[in-house]
C-alpha cells in the first residue's frame, strides 16, 4: 500500500468536519473552487479504482472514498448556507443538549451523555464542538483514577499502532481523535463514537441466543482484526461482550478497549479469561482466541461456563467453537487468519455461499 | 492445519501468530531438558490402557510414536510444538469418537539411546501438554539408517489394553520418523527396556503385524525431509555421471 494513500486514510478518517479536510477559507479566495480543487486531488489518491490490483487496499479506499465525499457534500452545503469555515458552537450536531465542555489544544467537545462505566475509566457521549452531524459525534474516555493513567496511555500507544498501520481492518477498531488530561491529572481519550451495540446488550434483544448465521459472520470478521492485530504482536488480553460490538446495519463488528493489550496479561476476567492468565503465563494470541470463543458461547445462548450451545446450533459450527476454549493453551485454537480460513469453508459447507442477511436489533 | 484459499476479509497471508508463542513453547520444550527417561514415561513393566468411561463411552485411542534421534533434525521440534492441537482438531473435525492419545518417543536402542522408548499414558486433556513436557528429546541414534521402532511396536502390540478392541474397533497407530527399524525385536532389548522376558529374538515383521491386530498402523514420512533427500541424491548421482564423462543435464525422463 502507497505511503500517500495511507496519509490520507488517516487525516479523512481523523477529520470530525469539512473544513479539516479542504481548510479554513482565505480572503480573496474562492472557496468553492478551493474545495473542489482538494476534492478532487484527495480523490485521485483514495479513489477505489485506482486501487484495483489489491482487493483489501480497494475497500480501505472505498471506505475513505465514501467519507470524502460526505464531507464534500457537507462543505457543498456550508458554502451555500454561508457558514463554511465559521467556528460557532451553534455549527453542527453540537447545538443540542446542555453537558460540560471539554478543551483541548485541538478543539472543543461537548459532553452530553454517560455511555459506560467502566472498571478504570468512565466513557462519555457527546459530539465535536463544530463538528459536522455524520461525523462529530465522540466516546470521551476518562480515567477514573490517575494511578490508572498508565492503562489509557498503554490503550493510545496500541490504537496509534494500528493508525500508523491503516488497513481493511481499520474499521474494525476504535478511532483515536484526541487526548487530554484534566485538572485532577486524570488522562482522557476521545474516540469516534461507534454506532453499534455491545454484545451484552445484543444478547437482552435476543435473550435465547442470536441465529447461528449471524454468529457466523460477526466470528468470520473477529478473526480477520484479530489476526491482524497478533500480526502486529498486539495480544488483546480481555476480550469479553463488553467489548466487542456489532453494528447491525452494515454488518461491521468492532473490537474495543485496547488499555490491557500487549505481550503479558494485565487482567482477569472470571469467565471470559483463559486458564493461563491465573497461572500467569505469556500472554498468547490463542488466550485472545479462548475469550472469544466464550464470548461466541454467550452469544449463542449457551452455557459459558460448561461450553454447551442450544441444539439448534450445527454441531459443527459448535464443535469449531469448542476448538477455542480449550483449557489448554497449547491444545486450541492458535491462529486467528488460519481460524479465519477454516471458518469460511466450514460456513460453505453448512449454509453455502456467504450471503447477506439482515440483523436487527 | 493450514492450506486451504483465503479471501475477502484477510490482508495478508502472514501468519497471526506473534513472536510470544513461539516464546512460550520454547519454554515448554526446554522443561524437558533432562537427561533421562521421565518416570511416568519409562514403560517397563507397566501396560498402558485406554478405557471407556461415561464421559468418554467411545474412546478411540490414537498413538503417536515420534522419532526423536537427531537423523529427524529441526522438524520434530516444529511437530512437537503442534502436537498437543492434534487432539483439539481431531475433535473439531469429529474424525473419531472420543480421541484418546499416547505419545511416545522413539529412539534407538542399538546405538547405546539411554531412553529409546518413552511412553505417555493415554489422555485426552490437559495431561497431554503435561506428557510431552516430560519427554525427552535425546536426539541420539547412531547413523545406521535404522531406529528402534520394532521396540515401540512391540510395547504397543503386547503391552496396550485397548477397550476399543473389545467392541471390535481398532484403534490408530502413527509413527512420525525418517527411518527403516531394525529387522528383529532383540530380546535383551526386551528385556532392558520393558521388562518381558522372551524366548528368543522375534522377528519385526510379526511383532508389527502384532500390532496391526490392535491398532490401524501408519509411518508418517516427512515430505520435507523427503525432498531434501532426494535432492542430495540427485547432487550425488549428478556428480558421479559427471565424473564418469556422462551426461546429467538436461536429460529428462517421462517415467
Amino acid at each position: 500500500m502507497n505511503e500517500e494513500l495511507k496519509y490520507t486514510y488517516d487525516q479523512i478518517m481523523q477529520a470530525v468536519r469539512a473544513e479539516d479536510i479542504f481548510g479554513m477559507p482565505v480572503e480573496g479566495q474562492d472557496i468553492l473552487e478551493t474545495v473542489k480543487k482538494i476534492y478532487r486531488k484527495l480523490s485521485m489518491v483514495v479513489h477505489p479504482d485506482r486501487h484495483n490490483n489489491d482487493p483489501d487496499t480497494r475497500e480501505m479506499a472505498e471506505e475513505a472514498f465514501k467519507r470524502l465525499n460526505e464531507f464534500y457534500q457537507k462543505a457543498e452545503s456550508k458554502i451555500e448556507q454561508g457558514v463554511y469555515g465559521t467556528h460557532t458552537e451553534e455549527n453542527g450536531s453540537a447545538k443540542r443538549g446542555n453537558g460540560f465542555v471539554i478543551k483541548t489544544r485541538k478543539r472543543k467537545y461537548r459532553i452530553t451523555s454517560t455511555i459506560a462505566q467502566g472498571d478504570i475509566a468512565i466513557v462519555y457521549g457527546g459530539d465535536c464542538i463544530g463538528g459536522d452531524d455524520f461525523s462529530g459525534k465522540v466516546a470521551v474516555k476518562v480515567a477514573e483514577n490517575p494511578e490508572d493513567n498508565d492503562l489509557i496511555q498503554n490503550e493510545v500507544r496500541i490504537l496509534r499502532l494500528f493508525q500508523t498501520e491503516p488497513s481493511k481492518q481499520s474499521k474494525h477498531l476504535p478511532v483515536m481523535l484526541d487526548q487530554f488530561k484534566t485538572s485532577e491529572n486524570q488522562l482522557g481519550t476521545v474516540l469516534r463514537y461507534l454506532d453499534a451495540y455491545d454484545w451484552y446488550s445484543v444478547r437482552e434483544k435476543y435473550p435465547n441466543g442470536i441465529p447461528q448465521e449471524h454468529a457466523a459472520w460477526m466470528l468470520t470478521r473477529l478473526l480477520s482484526v484479530l489476526g491482524y492485530c497478533h500480526s502486529k504482536g498486539v495480544v488483546h488480553g480481555n476480550i469479553e461482550p463488553a467489548h466487542l460490538m456489532t453494528s447491525p446495519k452494515d454488518h461491521n463488528v468492532f473490537v474495543i478497549d485496547w488499555c490491557y493489550a500487549g505481550s503479558e496479561f494485565k487482567v482477569l476476567n472470571e469467565t471470559y479469561s483463559p486458564p493461563e492468565v491465573k497461572e500467569r503465563q505469556t500472554s498468547t494470541p490463542a488466550a485472545d482466541l479462548y475469550s472469544l470463543g466464550k464470548c461466541l458461547i454467550y452469544l449463542l445462548g449457551g452455557d459459558v461456563k460448561r461450553n454447551t450451545m442450544p441444539y439448534g446450533v450445527d454441531q459443527r459450527f459448535q464443535r469449531f467453537i469448542q476448538f477455542f476454549v480449550r483449557e489448554s493453551a497449547l491444545q486450541r485454537a492458535q491462529d486467528a487468519w488460519e481460524m479465519y480460513g477454516k471458518l469460511m469453508e466450514l460456513r460453505t459447507e453448512i449454509w453455502g455461499q456467504p450471503r447477506f442477511i439482515e440483523f436487527s436489533m | 492445519m493450514g492450506g486451504g484459499s483465503y479471501s475477502g476479509d484477510v490482508a495478508q497471508r502472514t501468519r497471526s501468530t506473534s513472536e510470544s508463542i513461539v516464546r512460550a513453547r520454547s519454554q515448554r520444550a526446554s522443561a524437558s531438558e533432562r537427561r533421562e527417561c521421565h518416570p511416568d514415561l519409562n514403560p517397563k513393566g507397566k501396560n498402558r490402557e485406554c478405557a471407556d468411561s461415561v464421559e468418554h463411552p467411545k474412546t478411540t485411542p490414537i498413538v503417536v510414536a515420534m522419532d526423536v534421534t537427531r537423523s529427524r533434525g529441526e522438524d520434530i521440534a516444529v511437530i512437537y510444538g503442534k502436537l498437543p492441537m492434534f487432539i483439539g482438531q481431531i475433535i473439531m473435525k469429529n474424525y473419531v469418537p472420543d480421541p484418546t492419545i499416547s505419545f511416545a518417543a522413539v529412539g534407538d536402542a542399538s546405538s547405546g539411546d539411554k531412553a529409546p522408548i518413552q511412553v505417555g499414558q493415554f489422555e485426552s486433556d490437559n495431561r497431554l501438554d503435561e506428557i510431552l513436557s516430560k519427554i525427552w528429546l535425546e536426539m541420539g541414534g547412531g547413523g545406521t539408517g535404522q531406529e528402534s521402532y520394532e521396540l515401540t511396536a512391540y510395547y504397543y502390540a503386547l503391552h496396550s489394553i485397548l477397550a476399543c478392541n473389545r467392541r471390535g474397533k481398532k484403534g490408530y497407530f502413527f509413527f512420525i520418523g525418517d527411518e527403516g527399524f531394525y529387522p528383529i525385536v532383540a530380546k535383551d532389548q526386551i528385556k532392558v527396556w520393558i521388562g518381558d522376558d522372551v524366548p528368543r529374538d522375534l522377528p519385526a515383521v510379526d511383532v508389527f503385524r502384532k500390532l496391526q491386530e490392535k491398532h490401524h498402523v501408519f509411518f508418517i514420512y516427512p515430505q520435507k525431509t523427503w525432498e531434501e533427500r532426494r535432492a542430495d541424491i540427485d547432487a550425488e548421482m549428478q556428480q558421479r555421471v559427471e565424473a564418469a564423462g556422462g551426461l546429467y543435464r538436461g536429460v529428462f525422463s517421462n517415467q
